[in-house]
Order: C-alpha cells, then structure tokens, then sequence
C-alpha cells in the first residue's frame, strides 16, 4: 500500500508515527545505503551501524523531521554525515569530502555477466583513472538517480560546479568506453546479444 | 508510449533505463526492447550506455542476504528500548549509559512539567493554492505561502521571549517591543532571533533559507547530533540583504547577498528571479504552484533566467523558455510539464 505513495506522503506518515511506513522506507533503500556506506568507507560493521543509527534517529525525532520530496537524497545525505562523522573525519565548515575515500574498483568489476580477465582489467583502470571526487559524483547522480542539485548538496558542490564536475567526468568516461565497446567480441552484434541477454534474465 | 533518440547522457538519467541496468526489472527491459525496435541503429551506444552505468556502479558490494533483516531488527530494539532524545548505545559509547540514564530522569521531568505548564498550541496550516495572513499575539504579522504550516502558544506571557514553529515558506514583520523582547521563529535547521524586523524563510528542501529585508537578524544553527544541548558556535549576524541557508542535514552553510524584495514577491502572487538557474526556479515553482516539470535535457536546469512569474500564469515563464534556449514545453498532466529540446519533438 505505501509504493503507491510519494516520498512527501510517505514521509509525512513517518513523521506522524506510522512504524510500517519506516520500515517500508527502510526496506525500499536499504540496498542502496549500504551500497553507498561501502565506498565511502569498506568496513561493512560501521556501515551497518551507521543505518541503524540513521534509522533509529530518524524514528526518534520523526516529530522534528523537515519534510522532504525526495527520501533518497534524506537518507544518503544523512548516511554520509554519519559517516564521516564516525570515521572522526569530519571537519565541519571545511570540506568535509577531502578525507572521505571513495572506493573505486579495486575488487572485481561485475560488468554483467561478462568476467573475461584481459577486459575487467582494462575496466578497473578506466574507472580508477577518474579523481575519486568524480567516481562518487558520477554513482551519485547516475547510479543511485539524484537529480543535480542533490548531487551537489550531498557534495558540498555549488549546482554549477556539479555540472562541471558531472560533464567532466562522463566525457572522461564516454571516450575510454569507446575502446572497451571495442574489447567486445564482435562489436556490433554485441549490443544486440547484451541486450537479448539481460532480457532472457529479466 | 512516445519513445525517442535518447543520447547517451539522456539515457543515463531515464529512471526506466536505470531500472533495466540496475533492478534487471522486466518492465523496464521490455521497454528498451521496443525502443530498440523502433531505433535499430542505436543498439551499440544502448550497450555503451549500460556498460557506463554498471562502470559507475562498480564493484558490487552486494550486502549479505541478513543484513538487512539484521539490521532492521536492531532499529526496532532500540526504539522500542530508548526513551525519546536519549542517544543510541554503540560500541565503544557504553559507559555513557550511566550519564544517559541521569539525563533520561530529568528529561522526563522536564517532560511531565512541559505538559503541565503548557498552554494550548495554535496551529495554522495552508493548502497548495492557498495563502493566509495571521496576526499574533503581538500584533507581529506573518504572511503564510502556500502548503506551509505556523505553530505558535495561545498566550504569551509578557516576559519570555514570542516563540514561533515554521514549516514551508512565511514572510514575517515583527513588531518591535519596548523592552527589546526576543522574537523567534524555529525551524529544523536554524533558530532566528529578532528583536523587531522583517524577513522570509523558506524551509522547503531540506534545508532553510533566511532572507532579511530591514533590521537585524541573529541566526543559531541547530547541529544535529550534538545532542542539542552542546553549545553552538556563535549565532551568525545578518544584516538586510543577506541571505543564509542552511541545512541540518548536510550541515551546509551558505551565505550570499540578494535583493529581498526578489525573495519575498510571492506574497504579492508573483514569483521573481535573478539569474536564477532554470532548475531552481522549476523547484520554486513546484513549492509555490504545484505543478512538476521535468527537463528531458539536464543541461537547460544550470542556464539562467531573470524575470517575475504570476502565480496564476506559469505561460510566461515558458514562453520566454521557448524563446531563449529553442526548447518546446509539453503538457504530460494536469500538473505536469516537459521541456524537451525543439528538433525532436
């Protein structure tokens, strides 16, 4: 019944004190939050810490809660902070991101169902060629979906020199994936068998 | 269903393709099957696309399958254990448990004389659409926008300071008293203090903006997670002209000088901007009309306009859109509106 609500409404329910709405909320974003917990700091005990504190927080002072039109943005702002707040980084009025690390592909890259050695390698470097600042604006904006102006704010960017940052790094980006389209057998038919693929699994 | 030649970029913020990549949800797959139909041509950058997105996703710190259920249950033990306003116990903060304890028998004191004390709270809201002017009693007046809501006592006594809660948007005109008695209105983010002035505060967005017309202003920031008792650091000194955001939640601050007049028009029914970016004036006018519009081009939300909107003809506003950057607006709703580029139409 609350998937039908939007994020206003929701919202507003937890704010009045409707305990299924919060779990609702956190069932919809959990995957998310810790996705996000996990670059920003790879120790999965604090991040799962950092959710339960957010949470809880938010249940306890759901009567002083502002309202908000995008709970997605609520949730990864505040998980941020806390974060960085645990990690006893935080310096607040300075730049408080300039500490934080972003953890980039220094694992396995999953790019679909394609493991092939010689090309997750020649992913991981692409992906780690980008300044840190640029990967979490890049996975912020397009990954988890928040519109520009949250991207900025969850940054600590003014709006325009999120688009900067945001049109640098996608250009970055869009050139070297060039030659890993390249690294596809079979070029063209590719995108087709991608596609019939992941159609297959869906 | 209209379908069109995404770019690349435009691929990227469709939510439906973000669904197909990430979610893997059938939906959405069927949705770029028919797209490509339609687009044969396009199927290497849909790839390209896809690859980039799960690029930017990275390594895949999948959670493991009890996390979450875990997790959730130790929400629920500690809601249900911890009294209100007490801070969470976590590892390494145990000993604070004997300092929470103290501090929850006074809060509950605190709590039980409140309600004792208390007199009757006045609560005024208003619809979309709506706009209301209330009086208080000070014969302060507030001038409340659209979808916002004013809580203030019933009675006030003559010695302790006029005490006020806002959510939304109200623009206030406090009345000077003569021994200097203390005027605040709270919001999440800020206190602001004033002794007799005038000034507009926007709550909307996660975050609150003041904007001061005549007077002074003292604002104190509420950081959350010190506790709400630990002592701020200084209240910040605006004089007119200054504008200050803002937020608890990002702990943002952002100071800028602007005309006030520009920020305090709505309460005349019309809506003015600046050099506004596009996109903010697209979030003020879904706070002040209602009415949702998306850009199918990201890039149009960073140009900026400068102009006044009437509340009661948003056509202005795009007819100079269509006007300045070739873009033509589509109706898709009662409320609803997109600005899609001229060529492809």
């Amino acid at each position: 019944m609350y998937g039908s609500l939007d994020d206003k409404a929701l919202w507003a329910s937890v704010m009045e004190g409707d305990k299924d709405a919060l779990a609702f909320i956190y069932n919809t974003y959990f995957p998310s939050l810790y996705r996000y917990g996990m670059k920003l700091c790879p120790d999965s005990n604090l991040v799962k810490d950092s959710i339960h504190d957010l949470f809880t927080g938010i249940w306890l002072s759901r009567e002083r809660l502002s309202a908000t039109d995008s709970i997605r943005f609520y949730l990864l702002a505040s998980l941020k902070r806390r974060i960085s707040r645990q990690q006893g980084l935080l310096n607040r009025w300075a730049d408080q991101s300039v500490a934080m690390p972003f953890a980039g592909s220094h694992e396995e890259v999953l790019i679909g169902e394609q493991t092939d050695k010689e090309r997750k390698e020649k992913l991981e470097k692409v992906i780690n060629g980008l300044p840190r600042r640029q990967r979490e604006i890049l996975y912020l904006r397009y990954y988890e979906g928040l519109d520009t102006q949250e991207t900025a704010a969850i940054m600590s960017l003014s709006v325009s020199s999120a688009y900067v940052l945001l049109s640098k790094a996608l250009n970055y980006l869009k050139q070297h994936s060039d030659k890993l389209i390249c690294l596809l057998p079979g070029a063209a038919g590719s995108a087709l068998l991608f596609l019939t693929y992941s159609l297959l699994r869906g | 269903m209209t379908s069109r030649d995404f770019t690349i970029e435009e691929l990227l913020q469709h939510p439906v393709f973000r669904q197909w990549v990430i979610e893997r949800d059938a939906n959405a797959a069927a949705y770029w099957q028919e797209w490509l139909q339609q687009y044969p041509h396009r199927a290497a950058d849909l790839a390209k696309a896809r690859e980039m997105l799960l690029l930017i996703g990275g390594p895949s710190h999948a959670p493991a399958a009890t996390d979450a259920a875990e997790t959730w249950e130790r929400v629920l033990q500690s809601i249900d254990s911890s009294s209100r306003l007490v801070q969470m116990p976590r590892n390494g903060m145990r000993r604070w448990w004997s300092y929470a304890a103290v501090i929850t028998g006074i809060l509950i004191m605190t709590y039980a004389i409140y309600f004792v004390v208390r007199k009757d709270t006045l609560h005024y809201a208003t619809a979309m659409g709506e706009m209301r002017t209330l009086e208080l009693p000070d014969h302060s007046l507030v001038r409340l926008n659209v979808n916002s809501t004013l809580r203030y006592s019933e009675e006030w006594d003559n010695d302790g300071p006029r005490e006020v809660w806002l959510e939304g948007e109200a623009f206030f005109t406090v009345q000077h008293q003569h021994n200097n008695r203390r005027f605040i209105v709270h919001t999440t983010d800020v206190d602001i203090q004033v002794v007799g002035t005038e000034f507009n505060v926007n709550t909307r967005r996660v975050k609150t903006q003041v904007v001061l017309s005549t007077g002074v202003v003292k604002l104190v920031l509420n950081k959350k997670g010190t506790s709400g008792t630990a002592p701020a650091q200084a209240p910040i000194t605006m004089k007119p002209g200054d504008m200050v955001t803002y937020s608890s939640v990002t702990e943002e601050l952002i100071n800028k000088k602007v005309d006030p007049a520009a920020y305090a028009s709505w309460r005349t029914g019309v809506l003015s901007y600046d050099e506004t970016p596009v996109a903010e004036v697209i979030r003020s006018l879904q706070d002040n009309l209602g009415v949702i519009i998306q850009l199918e081009d990201d890039s149009l939300g960073l140009q900026t306009y400068t102009g006044s909107i009437p509340t009661n003809n948003i056509d202005v506003f795009f007819k100079t859109l269509e006007r300045s950057f070739n873009v033509h607006i589509r109706k898709t709703g009662t409320n609803t509106y997109t600005i899609v580029n001229q060529e492809d139409k």
